[in-house]
């Protein structure tokens, strides 16, 4: 046992020195090239029918298209779902006879409608549910009908047997009556009203059944209920309604504009009204104004603000409704639009006010919405894509967080960034990248001797395109590398301007739809790899 | 440290010679039992010098001049290879009433670690200097083949007293699991580096996790001795002996298949951030997307096994030479066969030394040496397969060879 245990001693010691003796990991240099960036930029993207379109020259033009609100009317024109409740006796004990109609009760019904007064509506769906009880001890026979409602010019009429009941346990009987695609003429049965539903319902005793007695204390009962009523089309009066709001959106690219001019040309906004409502209205914009980052605010100044406008009517019907254009066209010579655009921050804010029937019922209850009728407020930007930058700033900030990759960044010797660009775009771009730490704190710039040049000064390509190319290099020793470990934002910063190549002065210069900047980032690094 | 783990190791043992390395010796004593124990540590390859090899396997950093010397060594296939292992034998001969009292048992434990690679010369540029190197050009490494497995082992097994020759079964804890090929690989770049294209047609697999058993085996250890007619009327011994032998079920490997083409030129700015973003957080997301097939299972397969036929020397020989040579091979695709022929001198009753000459496996032609002593009921070994190796930083691997018994 004692040489045993010697055995397994030196053995063990001498596997362990073995494998003990590997205190560093084997480790080498490498150096690799990494694509990082391969990509081409153009506004073709952007060229669609809300957007940017190419004028006959070859020329990107501004169509912008945006709604500030929309209104649909349809959802404000409602029928609750409602019940009827009916109850019929005879006045003195009588003996029925079989097939003795002892109910003929044709009712109108008034829907309580806020501020609507419709005198003929379409249903895209509903029901009518009849529950009639029967305390006889013989079977009823129970007509429905619907005199002022129809489906394709038919009154809509039903029936239904309900069995012999007790007075103590009525037979209930229930009919449900499909209206949808029906129109409903609500005017009453004096033709003469508003809001009205119609109807006639009528009770037999069974003609082949049995006589029965009845009495006053025999009551038979008949609950109508109108539930999940849809509305396709409906004609009255509106009623008097405001719809006053405030449209507020954030154009998140414009926050990085953080400093230069921008000058635009031959801008042309349109504010169109587009009522599909047959009933007039009046549309006012309040206030149309931006905010920028640092509060300044920018409002549009122009005799057509808070100033109300009328809007009229739709015209045609169902196929053939075609919307009133009410239009507020903001220009050079009637606004301050140019410079409200050129100082564009990135907080919008309209303030409008639109009014149906603004003068009440004039229209004798001629008021009619369609499926399709809404009122909407839309925004067209139409300027040709003239621009002229000085020293336009866009600052972007990515977050990040190089401390994830501590490692991996110990063991990057050096590193080279490589960067060609090929330009066509009449603008020019002086850009730097920054390394922020967590306090934002610079810990690494990059800037570039030279800027990327506006393709005006460079040469044509195979497609004729003036282009300028350039290279950049950015070299990060391992000092600076290291310093990448406490990065935790990207900051990268462009500063264009549109150089006329004849004065080197900012000018306004159209943007070509062969304009492009391609971009090739490639890495050079130089790797410790460590097994 | 290596060399002073050799110069320890020389001064502690010596022997007969690891069980299944050179050379064997027949011993026909009659003895009650024996303890044996032995350890090899080797590697080498046709084409990585010690200078870089060595820095893989005991650390440090491999500077320039060691990449460039072995990159020269290169041809367009290589191999490498590592073995590192430790076994421990309790043989026991004084059992009367075992089989007719003609066996006697061992029990064995060991562990053992074997890895293989064969690949090209590109592979070992892209590993070793980057894709710079191939910028303008294309690096091919198809064919490249990699497997490792590490293992312990339990046996028992019947050994004849007369011939010392055995046959036993063992029980195997796979601890390490991992192979893979690529049939078709490459990789190319246009002059500037800005466009790669990587063909990738293969598959790699491993055992995943940190616990220790990942998976179990069952295989056979063999080793048949018998003489026969020598020269001048003597008689010789031979053997045949295999280890290892057997099947291994490795359990939740993990494994990933591709048959692809893919080119590169960089990101798009809208890849950098955002919503579109690259997200390499989500592995599953980012595989699928390259058309890697992952997947979880249970593999059987082979064990790492060795088989090694020849002539082996005889302790009791009254020649103060003796020869040996033979056949080895391992059951992996990297490992060619090896033949070995050497001769041994006793240059004292407790001394002996061995030398020869090897060519196969997973390089080329080396020297092995070996000194072998003999004291009282002890007997220790110490040895190399590869004399270069130990020696100079040219060399081309470094093997190690010990043991140590104890008769009674």
């Amino acid at each position: 046992m004692k040489h045993t245990l010697i055995l397994f001693l030196v053995f063990g010691a001498l596997s362990l020195s073995s494998t003990s003796c590997r205190k560093n990991k084997a480790s080498w240099d490498a150096d690799y090239l990494v694509p990082l960036v391969d990509d081409s930029l153009s506004l073709k993207n952007w060229v669609n029918d809300s957007t940017i379109s190419v004028n006959s020259a070859g020329y990107y033009h501004l169509n912008l298209k945006r709604e500030v609100f929309k209104f649909d009317l349809n959802s404000e024109i409602q029928i609750p779902d409602t019940t009827i409740h009916s109850a019929f006796s005879t006045p003195v004990s009588i003996n029925v006879p079989p097939g003795f109609q002892f109910v003929n009760d044709a009712q109108e019904k008034k829907f309580s409608l806020s501020n609507l007064e419709l005198n003929t509506v379409y249903f895209s769906k509903g029901e009518i549910e009849v529950d009639v009880y029967n305390p006889y001890g013989t079977n009823i026979i129970c007509h429905i009908s619907l005199p002022k409602t129809k489906r394709n010019g038919i009154v809509i009429v039903d029936s239904m047997v309900v069995g012999p009941g007790t007075l103590a346990n009525p037979t209930k009987g229930t009919k449900t009556i499909d209206i949808s695609q029906a129109v409903m003429d609500m005017t009453g049965l004096a033709n003469n009203s508003f809001n009205k539903l119609t109807y006639q319902i009528t009770i037999n005793t069974d003609p082949n059944g049995v006589s029965v007695s009845s009495t006053p204390i025999y009551v038979t009962e008949v609950d109508t209920k109108l539930q999940n009523l849809g509305i396709d089309y409906a004609k009255g009066y509106f009623g008097q309604r405001t719809i006053a709001g405030t449209a507020e959106t954030s154009i998140e690219d414009l926050k990085k504009w953080v400093g230069g001019t921008l000058d635009l040309q031959n801008a042309n906004v349109d504010i169109v009204m587009s009522n599909s409502i047959k009933a007039m209205g009046r549309i006012k914009i309040i206030e149309f104004k931006t905010t920028k980052q640092d509060g300044t605010v920018t409002s549009l100044i122009s005799n057509q603000i808070n100033v109300p406008q009328n809007v009229n009517p739709a015209t045609g019907s169902w196929s053939t409704l075609s919307p009133s254009l009410t239009h507020f066209i903001f220009n050079n010579s009637n606004s301050n639009i140019e410079t409200f655009l050129e100082n564009a921050g990135p907080d919008i804010k309209v303030v409008y006010e639109f009014e149906i029937n603004p003068l009440g019922n004039i229209t004798g209850a001629s008021n009619e919405i369609f499926p399709q009728s809404i009122a909407k407020l839309d925004v067209f930007w139409d300027m040709p894509l003239s621009i002229g930058l000085g020293d336009f700033t866009l600052r972007d900030t990515i977050e990040t967080d190089f401390s994830k990759n501590t490692d991996q960044l110990s063991r990057a010797k050096s590193a080279k960034i490589t960067i060609d660009t090929e330009n066509s775009f009449p603008i020019s771009c002086d850009f730097m990248l920054v390394v922020l730490d967590e306090n934002g704190s610079v810990i690494l710039t990059k800037v570039n001797d030279k800027e990327i040049q506006s393709g005006l000064y460079g040469s044509p390509n195979s497609f004729g395109s003036l282009t300028s190319k350039e290279k950049f290099i950015w070299d990060l020793n391992s000092s600076e590398i290291d310093k990448l470990k406490n990065g935790k934002k990207i900051m990268i910063q462009g500063v264009f301007n549109t150089p006329d190549p004849s004065t080197g002065l900012s000018t306004s210069v159209l943007i070509s739809e062969k304009s492009f900047v391609a971009t090739k980032v490639l890495l050079h690094l130089t790797y410790e790899n460590k097994i | 440290m290596k060399f002073l783990i050799f110069i320890v190791t020389l001064f502690f043992l010596s022997g007969s010679f690891a069980q299944h390395t050179l050379p064997v010796s027949m011993d026909t004593s009659q003895i009650n039992g024996e303890i044996t124990g032995f350890g090899v540590l080797d590697y080498c390859g046709t084409s990585i010098q010690n200078s870089l090899s060595g820095k893989l396997v005991y650390g440090g950093f491999i500077d320039a001049d060691a990449k460039e010397e072995s990159m020269n060594k290169h041809r367009t296939h290589n191999k490498y290879g590592l073995e590192f292992t430790n076994e421990i034998d309790y043989r026991n001969y004084s059992v009367s009433n075992l089989l007719n009292g003609k066996y006697g048992y061992y029990i064995r434990g060991g562990a053992s670690v074997f890895a293989s690679t064969s690949y090209s010369q590109d592979l070992f540029g892209l590993i070793f200097y980057g894709n710079q190197r191939y910028k303008g050009d294309t690096a091919n490494f198809s064919g490249t083949e990699f497997n490792m497995v590490g293992f312990q082992k339990l046996g028992f097994g019947l050994i004849t007293k007369s011939m010392k020759s055995s046959l036993g079964i063992n029980y195997y804890n796979i601890s390490q699991f991992a192979d893979g090929f690529i049939r078709d690989g490459s990789l190319s770049s246009d002059s500037t580096g800005n466009n790669q294209e990587l063909t990738l047609d293969g598959r790699f697999q491993y055992a995943e996790g940190a616990k220790f058993n990942k998976g179990w085996g069952v295989g056979f250890d063999g080793d048949f001795r018998f003489q026969a007619a020598w020269t001048k009327g003597r008689v010789a011994f031979f053997q045949a002996q295999f280890k290892n032998i057997g099947l291994m079920n490795v359990n939740s490997v993990t494994e990933y298949k591709v048959d692809s083409t893919y080119q590169y030129s960089g990101l798009k700015f809208n890849q950098l951030a955002g919503d579109n973003g690259v997200n390499l957080d989500n592995q599953e997301a980012a595989l699928d997307s390259l058309g890697i097939n992952k997947q979880n299972r249970n593999i059987t397969t082979f064990l790492p096994g060795f088989v090694q036929i020849g002539k082996i020397v005889d302790e009791h020989s009254t020649q103060n030479i003796q020869s040996y040579f033979g056949v080895r091979l391992y059951t992996t695709l990297a490992y060619n066969p090896l033949v070995y022929a050497g001769f041994q001198l006793k240059a004292y009753d407790w001394m002996k030394i061995g030398i020869h000459g090897i060519y196969g496996g997973f390089s080329q032609f080396r020297l092995g040496f070996y000194t072998h002593y003999s004291y009282k009921k002890w007997q220790l070994g110490i040895g190399s397969e590869n004399i270069i190796g130990a020696l100079s930083n040219k060399g081309k691997g470094e093997s190690l060879h010990l043991r140590i018994a104890l008769q009674w």
